[in-house]
C-alpha cells in the first residue's frame, strides 16, 4: 500500500508542468517530429533525439525532457506503419512488425493492421509506463545503498550487455564501448583536475562535449551511409481504410497484449537491449506458446499486436535502468541521459529525491505519449503515409543541416560543429567494418561514472581491488559481466565439440 | 617469380582485413596515448592512480581486444572487405561541405553559408526527371532555391529570434556598413 501511495504521489508530482499550455504543445511538437522519424527508413529514434536535444536547452528541464519522451515514444511506433505498407521497418524496432503486417497489407488490410500497431502500441507503452512507476522508487531506494564498487561493477556489466547485443561480435561491441570510455578521458581528469589529450587545445580542456559526439554518430553518420546507397524511392500503393475495424479483434488479445509487454518491459530494463531486441524476443516467443503460433507471418493481427506491444513497453523498460542508476537501457536512453546532464542534472537514484517532479515529467509524458500515438495512429495514419513519399533529396540535406545547427547551437562553437564531423566520418568508417556506434556512446556517457567510481573503489580499498569480490552485490554483478562475455564463446566451444564428438 | 607474388598477394589478403585493419589503428591510438600521457602525474594505486593510469589502463585491455579481433580474422578465408560500389559523387561533395562548413561560416556567416551549402547538396541530390522543357529547367533551378531558402530562413528566425542564440555573421561582413545585418542583404 505504502508502495502504492508513494508511486502515486511521485506520478501525480509534476501534474502542474501540464497545466502549461507550452508543456503540452511541446508535447504535440515531439510527437509529430518523433512520428515523421520514425516512419522515415534512415532516420532512427536516436537521431531524432540526438538531433533535437540542442534545441532543449532553452526549455525547462522538466519541458525538454516531455519533448524529448514524446519524440522517443511516438518514433518507436511509428516505424511500424512502414514495416506495414512497404515492408520496410521505419526504425529497427518494427522490423518483426512487417513480418504479418505487410502480409495483411497485400490482402488489403493494411488499414486494420496500421490498427492493430497503434492500438497495440498504446497499450504496450501504457503498460510499461505503470512497470515503470511501480519498480521505480524500490529500485532506486537499493541504488541509493550502492558503492563505488557497485557503480563500477555495474557500469562495467552495462558495457558488456551492450556489447553483447548491439552487434554481431562481442569483441567489436567491446572495442567500441571502450572507446567511448577513451574519448571520455579527453579534458580535464576528475580527481587532480590534470588536463589530458587536449592536444593544447582550449576547447577541449573541458572535454569532448557529448551532443556534439551524438550528432556526429547517428546524424552525420548517417546521411554518410545514405548518400553511400543507391536511391530507393518509396511507393505506396496501398489505401490505407478501416483502421477501427480491427478493434473487435484486438479486444479477444487481452493475454498477447499483457504478455507481449511484460516481455517487453522486462528485455528493455536489461541494459543494452532495445525496443528491437524486445519485439524480437516477443514475436519469437508469442510464435511458441501460442495457440495460432503457426499462422504467425501468414498476416494475422495477433503477430503484429505481440511485437508492437512489446517494443512501445520496452520504452518504459529501457528507463528503469536509466532513472534509478543511470545506467542507460539502449542508445535512445543514452541520449536522454545525455539531456539530463545537458540541463545540469545528476542521473541516478538521487533524481528520486532531490526533483521528483523531474521524475514524475518522464512519467506523465509517457502516458501522454500513449495517447498521441492512439491520436495519430487511427487519426492521421493517411496522413502519415504521406511523410513517407518525401524525396531524399530534400530529407538528406536538411539533415545535415539540422546536424550542423545543431551541434552549434549547444556552446555557440564552431569547433562543436568539426566535432560532429570527424565523429561522423568516424561513425561512418566503423559501420563500414561493422562496429557497432550503441556502445561506444554508452562508454561516452558512462565514462566519467566509471573512472571516478573505479579509482574512488581503489582509494577506499587502500589499492586492493579484493571488495570488488567480497561485496554481494558488487560480485553477484561480476559474476554475471563475466557470463555475458564469456558465455556465449564458451557454449559455442562446447557445442562444437559436442558436435564433432556426435559425429 | 609469378610463383612468389601470387604467394605474396595471397598473404597481403591474409593479412589486409578490415579487423586487422582496425586492430592496427587501436595499437597506433594507444601508441600515442601512452605517449602524450609520458609526463602526467604519477600516482600509487592506493592513491587511485595518477591521471595517466586510468586511461593507460584502457588502452591495454583495448590492445589486447584488438589483437583477438584480428586472430579470429586470420582464421577466415574469405574476403569481408565491406562492399565499396565506388564512392558517388554526392558522398564526396557532401564531404567537402561538411569539412568546410566551419571555416566557412566563420567566413561567410550563418545565412549565407547554410543557403549556399543546401542548395549545392540539394542540386547534387537532385535527380533529373523527363525531358528539358522549359518548366522542367525552371522546376531543376527553382526547387534547391526554394528549399535552402525556406530551410535557412526557417531555422535562422528560430535561433536568432526564437531564442536569440549569437549566429556568426562572417569575418568578411564584420566590417563597415555591412557589418552587423549587412549579410542578410547579402544572402537574399
Amino acid at each position: 500500500m505504502e508502495l502504492l501511495s508513494g508511486a502515486f504521489e511521485l506520478y501525480t508530482a509534476a501534474a502542474y508542468v501540464f497545466l502549461d499550455p507550452t508543456t503540452i504543445a511541446l508535447l504535440l511538437l515531439g510527437g509529430v517530429i518523433g512520428a515523421v522519424f520514425g516512419l522515415l527508413p534512415g532516420l532512427t529514434s536516436t537521431m531524432a533525439l540526438a538531433l533535437m536535444l540542442p534545441f532543449t536547452l532553452w526549455m525547462e528541464p522538466e519541458q525538454g525532457i516531455v519533448f524529448l519522451i514524446a519524440i522517443y515514444a511516438t518514433s518507436v511506433w511509428a516505424g511500424s506503419s512502414t514495416a506495414i505498407l512497404v515492408n520496410i521497418p521505419g526504425t529497427p524496432a518494427a522490423m518483426v512488425t512487417g513480418i504479418d503486417g505487410y502480409q495483411m497489407a497485400l490482402r488489403g488490410e493494411a488499414g486494420r493492421a496500421i490498427g492493430a500497431a497503434t492500438t497495440a502500441s498504446a497499450i504496450g507503452g501504457l503498460l510499461g509506463m505503470v512497470v515503470l512507476v511501480l519498480v521505480a522508487i524500490p529500485l532506486a531506494e537499493v541504488a541509493l545503498k550502492f558503492g563505488s564498487w557497485e557503480m563500477a561493477a555495474l557500469v562495467f556489466l552495462g558495457l558488456s550487455l551492450m556489447a553483447f547485443v548491439s552487434g554481431r561480435s562481442i569483441v567489436k561491441g567491446m572495442i567500441a564501448g571502450i572507446f567511448g570510455l577513451l574519448l571520455k578521458t579527453i579534458g580535464m581528469e576528475p580527481i587532480l583536475g590534470y588536463p589530458r589529450f587536449t592536444l593544447g587545445m582550449a576547447d577541449l580542456l573541458s572535454g569532448l562535449a557529448l551532443i556534439p559526439v551524438l550528432i556526429g554518430f547517428f546524424g552525420v553518420a548517417e546521411v554518410l551511409t545514405q548518400l553511400g546507397k543507391k536511391e530507393m524511392r518509396i511507393k505506396i500503393t496501398q489505401r490505407v481504410v478501416g483502421v477501427f475495424s480491427v478493434f473487435s479483434e484486438i479486444r479477444r488479445l487481452p493475454g498477447v497484449l499483457f504478455r507481449s509487454s511484460l516481455i517487453g518491459v522486462f528485455i528493455g530494463a536489461i541494459p543494452g537491449s532495445g525496443p528491437a531486441i524486445s519485439s524480437v524476443t516477443a514475436y519469437a516467443i508469442g510464435k511458441r506458446v501460442s495457440k495460432r503460433g503457426k499462422e504467425f507471418g501468414t498476416g494475422i493481427t495477433e503477430g503484429v499486436v505481440t511485437a508492437e506491444a512489446a517494443n512501445n513497453a520496452c520504452v518504459g523498460g529501457a528507463l528503469i535502468p536509466m532513472l534509478t542508476l543511470g545506467i542507460p537501457g539502449d542508445a535512445m536512453t543514452a541520449v536522454l541521459l545525455g539531456a539530463l546532464m545537458f540541463h545540469g542534472l545528476t542521473p541516478g537514484p538521487l533524481l528520486f529525491v532531490n526533483n521528483p517532479v523531474f521524475i514524475s515529467s518522464i512519467f506523465i509524458s509517457l502516458t501522454f505519449s500513449s495517447f498521441l500515438i492512439l491520436l495519430f495512429g487511427l487519426g492521421g495514419a493517411r496522413l502519415f503515409a504521406k511523410v513517407l513519399t518525401v524525396p531524399s533529396y530534400i530529407l538528406l540535406p536538411l539533415i545535415a543541416f539540422l546536424c550542423m545547427v545543431g551541434a552549434y547551437a549547444i556552446r555557440n562553437s564552431l569547433f562543436d560543429i568539426g566535432v560532429a564531423t570527424v565523429t561522423g566520418i568516424l561513425g561512418y568508417l566503423m559501420r563500414k567494418v561493422d562496429i557497432p556506434p550503441a556502445p561506444l556512446i554508452l562508454g561516452l556517457v558512462l565514462g566519467p561514472l566509471f573512472e571516478d567510481n573505479v579509482r574512488r573503489a581503489l582509494v577506499l580499498g587502500k589499492g586492493s581491488v579484493i571488495p570488488f569480490f567480497t561485496r554481494p552485490i558488487s560480485l553477484s554483478v561480476l559474476i554475471l559481466t563475466i557470463l555475458v562475455l564469456f558465455g556465449p564463446p564458451i557454449s559455442r566451444m562446447l557445442r562444437a565439440k559436442i558436435g564433432r564428438r556426435a559425429k | 617469380m609469378m610463383k612468389r607474388k601470387s604467394g605474396f598477394l595471397r598473404f597481403a589478403r591474409i593479412l589486409l582485413k578490415p579487423e586487422t585493419l582496425v586492430a592496427v589503428s587501436i595499437l597506433a591510438v594507444t601508441a600515442l596515448i601512452f605517449y602524450a600521457s609520458r609526463d602526467y602525474p604519477e600516482g600509487t594505486i592506493a592513491e587511485g592512480g595518477g591521471a595517466g593510469f586510468y586511461p593507460r589502463s584502457l588502452a591495454v585491455v583495448w590492445v589486447i581486444l584488438g589483437i583477438i579481433l584480428a586472430l579470429g580474422s586470420l582464421r577466415r578465408k574469405e574476403e569481408t572487405w565491406p562492399s565499396m560500389p565506388g564512392i558517388p559523387r554526392r558522398f564526396l561533395v557532401f564531404l567537402v561541405i561538411l569539412l568546410s562548413f566551419p571555416y566557412i561560416l566563420g567566413l561567410l556567416g550563418f545565412l549565407a553559408t547554410s543557403f549556399l551549402s543546401l542548395l549545392i547538396f540539394v542540386s547534387i541530390l537532385k535527380p533529373r526527371e523527363g525531358p528539358w522543357t522549359i518548366r522542367a529547367i525552371i522546376r531543376w533551378i527553382l526547387t534547391p532555391i526554394l528549399i535552402a531558402g525556406v530551410a535557412t530562413t526557417a531555422i535562422y528566425a528560430l535561433l536568432w529570434w526564437g531564442v536569440k542564440i549569437p549566429l556568426p555573421k562572417g569575418e568578411l561582413f564584420s566590417f563597415g556598413i555591412l557589418g552587423g545585418d549587412g549579410i542578410i542583404i547579402w544572402s537574399f
